[in-house]
């Protein structure tokens, strides 16, 4: 557990982050919310601020680059308003990021080192790492994988964010044999995946850790549970409604499907693990089911090898169709049986889907 | 007098970038950038389905 905070402190911290657009109010707020998404008291909600606020500009933090697309940094940076979680992680010393740092060349490379040297540093690690031949990447003149285990000796915790960085992501798929974090440091690490994840998720993860001084509880792939492994993005899916009626867009072209299920064009969600639907991108503005886009299944270690193609329906020619409980049913045989059966239908149907999937899945891994 | 500079990382780009110059009497003589880093998308688009290649391709670059 953390040292208590000075009163003094923590008013100078509020009043810094109040300079920078994010208002008292505000900021307590997204505390409250990223305490009570780990199932914690509401009284935990200040004992993030109070973390937060300790961690202001002290808490160095290293953003090493493999091979990325810099996205990951960006949906956490170029949001329209700076956002609270912005503003935080701008302010909790992030040292060491060659996409937002004003130096380069020999004076970056000192900050890093000076850093190194200081020790108790957060290391976030976005982009993958090549393994089939280390100069795939290279930073300042080293080989990206050397510079990661150096770096990651003595960091205390490491984060790995994007599914690039946490599982290998697009790049798994090349010849340049990408793998995540885990895979070549000995160390614990959290995957926050998601291409790009979502900064609530880091932002909350590092609240957690600034306050408990420990890792919040993983998943079975090394995610953050509260933000992953407890959710089903199929649950909370908005066109869950049509999927159970059996309702599937077959025609992107045609204007009066347009918010039926998307599962026959590839959505992925009956095997991801997510609360894409509850939270949303982009400071809250939408997620990608909601704006017509079938789920890519992008927070999965199978992404993107094993999902593609992505935009393919999961059902081969001559699967038995898809059913559901149609609106005549409903209104028809009203409360008896047949809302039964809708309600044991549906979970049919998506296991039916994930063992489809499943089963392709296995059968592209034989090379069939 | 030549002189060599090398500015290695690049930052406020995407992805890493290295710049070597070499500067003789306040004049630069030569000059060569090399992006440091390969992922292969090219190759991991070959042979897929197109619809999926702009959901990769757009990976190319996040900024």
């Amino acid at each position: 557990m953390r040292a208590p905070v000075d009163n003094k402190e923590k008013e100078i911290a509020l009043t810094k982050l109040e300079m920078k657009g994010v208002s008292r109010r505000s900021f307590i707020k997204y505390c409250t919310a990223a305490a009570a998404w780990f199932g914690l008291n509401y009284y935990c909600g200040n004992m993030f601020v109070e973390a937060a606020t300790a961690a202001v500009q002290k808490k160095p933090v290293i953003w090493l680059q493999g091979q990325g697309c810099t996205g990951c940094s960006c949906s956490l940076l170029s949001s329209i308003n700076p956002g609270v979680g912005e503003v935080l992680l701008d302010h909790i010393s992030m040292r060491f990021n060659t996409t937002i740092m004003s130096s380069a060349g020999e004076v970056s490379a000192k900050i890093l080192e000076d850093t190194l040297k200081e020790g108790d540093y957060l290391l976030v690690v976005e982009g993958s790492i090549p393994t089939a031949d280390p100069r795939f990447c290279m930073v300042e003149g080293k080989y990206f994988e050397e510079l990661l285990r150096e770096v990651s000796d003595n960091a205390v915790a490491v984060i790995a964010a994007g599914t690039c960085a946490a599982y290998g992501g697009i790049p798994k798929a090349g010849i340049t044999g990408a793998k995540g974090v885990s895979e070549i440091i000995d160390k614990p690490v959290v995957n926050i995946p998601g291409c790009p994840f979502n900064p609530n998720w880091l932002v909350g993860t590092l609240l957690y850790y600034l306050n408990f001084n420990e890792l919040p509880a993983l998943d079975s792939e090394g995610r953050p549970a509260a933000y992953f492994g407890n959710h089903f993005v199929h649950d909370t899916c908005p066109r869950v409604g049509y999927f159970e009626k059996g309702l599937f867009l077959e025609d992107w072209n045609n204007p009066d499907t347009v918010d039926w299920c998307l599962l026959k064009k590839g959505c992925k969600r009956p095997v991801t693990h997510s609360d894409c639907n509850r939270v949303w991108f982009n400071d809250g503005a939408n997620s990608c089911i909601r704006a017509g886009s079938p789920c890519a299944g992008c927070v999965q270690p199978e992404f993107y090898k094993d999902l593609s193609p992505l935009y393919a329906s999961p059902l081969a020619p001559g699967e038995p169709e898809l059913v559901g409980v149609t609106a005549e049913q409903r209104t028809v045989d009203l409360p008896s049986a047949a809302l039964g059966a809708g309600i044991v239908a549906a979970p049919i149907i998506v296991n039916k889907v994930a063992e489809l999937m499943k089963k392709r899945k296995e059968e592209v891994k034989d090379g069939k | 007098m030549a002189n060599k500079i090398v500015i290695d990382p690049i930052t406020r780009i995407e992805g890493h970038m290295r710049v070597e110059a070499t500067v003789e009497n306040g004049v630069i003589t030569d000059a060569r950038s090399v992006g440091t880093v390969f992922r292969g998308l090219e190759q991991i688009v070959l042979g897929k389905d197109p619809r999926d290649v702009p959901y990769v391709t757009e990976r190319v670059c996040g900024v």
